[in-house]
């Protein structure tokens, strides 16, 4: 069983056929996927209000699918009227920010007074992240705000070893592995930096396919219970839901 | 199944600490009972010479087969160590421009496809990045040998397949074709024959490799071709 806290919705700019709710459902079944939280690709690359509604219409689709309402901090009034739009939806679990999409840095005051703004709320941040630089930018981030929980996107990308060093100190920030690079030893180094109760899986999907990450997972040296951990258990944890192992 | 991969490495790994050993290579092919191309990683990021030598001293025949690589940044250097390859055991040569920091349309790799021309085997570039792909293209058009892409993702398959569509002796390696639907989004523009399976394993996840081939749902036959059979008719030989 698997729980997927990153996963998108929608089409993308590249020969990616792979992205309408049966096809989703499928690869949801093909790989014991059980919950998968999902946000707006259009949401991210283009209109992030257009590609939230989209997402909305989505989510009903199968019980399966959660989501991260996605929020462009150019736009901070209409970000926050978003998140109020969208926070009493039961399907919705958090907000999708992504710094290089958006261009706006995690260090910008306007990503700081979002966080500020939702910080009594029980909403996770799924961030996406690349480098030593907006890694260090998440965990001021984290460290201004200890009782919101980050999940850190992709560990930082290409240079993730250095990456975990610098989120290692801050327990609100949890780590997922996807990436377009299939390291060998990811997680076993994510879990012995970090420690196993903050890796989650996390695919990329529908960008990137689920078999990836598994076979990162399968192949990394755990063990089963840390497999499983990582597969399900921490997400569960995380989302506090009621989801049958 | 049986699996040929065409992607291996072995030696030091300088990025981060990993154990890339020969030894941990050959643990982990023969979990999947895989056989493997491979070559020594100090002549990628080193020099090609002493490479390819460690490459085949330590590497057996059994299940991994040598190949060479030659870095064009040194060009003319050790370019004669190019000629007679086949002879000396190779069975293919690989180029590293994304690592090494060179562009394919780079003169010295003109120069260097010249001389390998002669021989037969196949060349195996390791790419990436918008029209590099479009490059290859147009050198692959001016020799015979069999011409593999590695570093075919999400972001560049579009490139892969418009280039195979319209040059014969194009393949591609599949260790990062990381969108959900790639393979069967492929045998439909262009034909599962074009593709050869690939790892780039210990660095990368075998794992990971083999499941986005097992895991699609493409037929066994399909699965064949790639894990093993493609390949096996680029060398000419059952392996």
């Amino acid at each position: 069983m698997i729980i997927d806290i990153h996963c998108h919705y929608g089409l993308w700019s590249f020969a990616i056929d792979s992205f309408e709710a049966e096809k989703v459902k499928e690869y949801m079944d093909r790989f014991d996927v059980k919950r998968a939280v999902f946000s707006s690709a259009k949401g991210i690359v283009y209109d992030f209000r257009e590609g939230n509604r989209d997402l909305m219409n989505f989510l009903e689709e199968d019980d399966r699918f959660l989501g991260y309402v996605v929020l462009n901090p150019n736009y901070l009034e209409e970000s926050i009227e978003e998140v109020e739009r969208y926070k009493e939806n039961n399907k919705i679990v958090g907000i999708k920010l992504h710094p290089s999409y958006s261009r706006v840095p995690i260090s910008d005051e306007k990503t700081f007074k979002i966080v500020e703004y939702f910080s009594n709320t029980k909403l996770i941040y799924l961030i996406h992240t690349w480098g030593v630089s907006m890694s260090t930018q998440l965990a001021r981030l984290a460290e201004k705000f200890p009782d919101v929980r980050f999940i850190m996107a992709h560990t930082g990308g290409d240079t993730w070893s250095g990456c975990l060093d610098v989120v290692r100190p801050y327990p609100n920030i949890y780590v997922e592995p996807c990436s377009s690079y299939a390291d060998r030893d990811k997680l076993r180094v994510s879990i012995d930096t970090v420690g196993i109760n903050r890796v989650l899986f996390g695919s990329d999907f529908t960008l990137i396919n689920p078999a990836f990450v598994i076979g990162m997972v399968e192949g990394g040296g755990l063990t089963v219970e840390e497999k499983q951990t990582v597969y399900y258990k921490n997400a569960i944890k995380l989302l506090g839901g009621d989801i049958d192992a | 199944m049986r699996i040929l991969d065409v992607n291996t490495a072995f030696g030091f790994y300088p990025y981060r600490k990993l154990d890339t050993s020969l030894e941990t290579l050959k643990g982990i092919l023969g979990n999947y009972n895989a056989r493997a191309f491979s070559l020594s990683l100090k002549g990628v990021f080193y020099d090609a010479r002493e490479g390819n030598e460690e490459t085949l001293n330590l590497i057996g025949r059994d299940n991994i087969y040598p190949v060479a690589t030659y870095d064009p940044r040194a060009y003319p250097r050790d370019i004669e160590y190019l000629e007679d390859l086949i002879s000396r055991g190779f069975l293919a040569i690989a180029f590293f421009p994304r690592m090494q920091g060179w562009t394919v349309d780079f003169a010295p790799f003109r120069m260097v496809l010249d001389i390998i021309e002669a021989e037969s085997f196949p060349v195996v570039i390791h790419t990436g990045g918008y029209g590099e792909i479009t490059k290859i293209s147009i050198l692959a058009e001016e020799i015979e040998n069999p011409v593999i892409i590695s570093g075919t993702g999400y972001s560049n398959l579009s490139e892969a397949i418009a280039v195979a569509q319209e040059v014969d002796n194009i393949y591609i390696e599949t260790h990062l074709l990381n969108s959900p639907d790639a393979l069967e989004f492929c045998r439909r523009y262009i034909g599962i024959e074009r593709f050869v399976f690939g790892s780039g394993a210990p660095v990368l996840s075998f794992e990971t490799a083999y499941n986005v081939v097992e895991k699609s749902s493409l037929s066994d036959d399909d699965k064949e071709m790639i894990f093993y059979k493609n390949l096996e008719d680029l060398v000419g030989v059952r392996l």
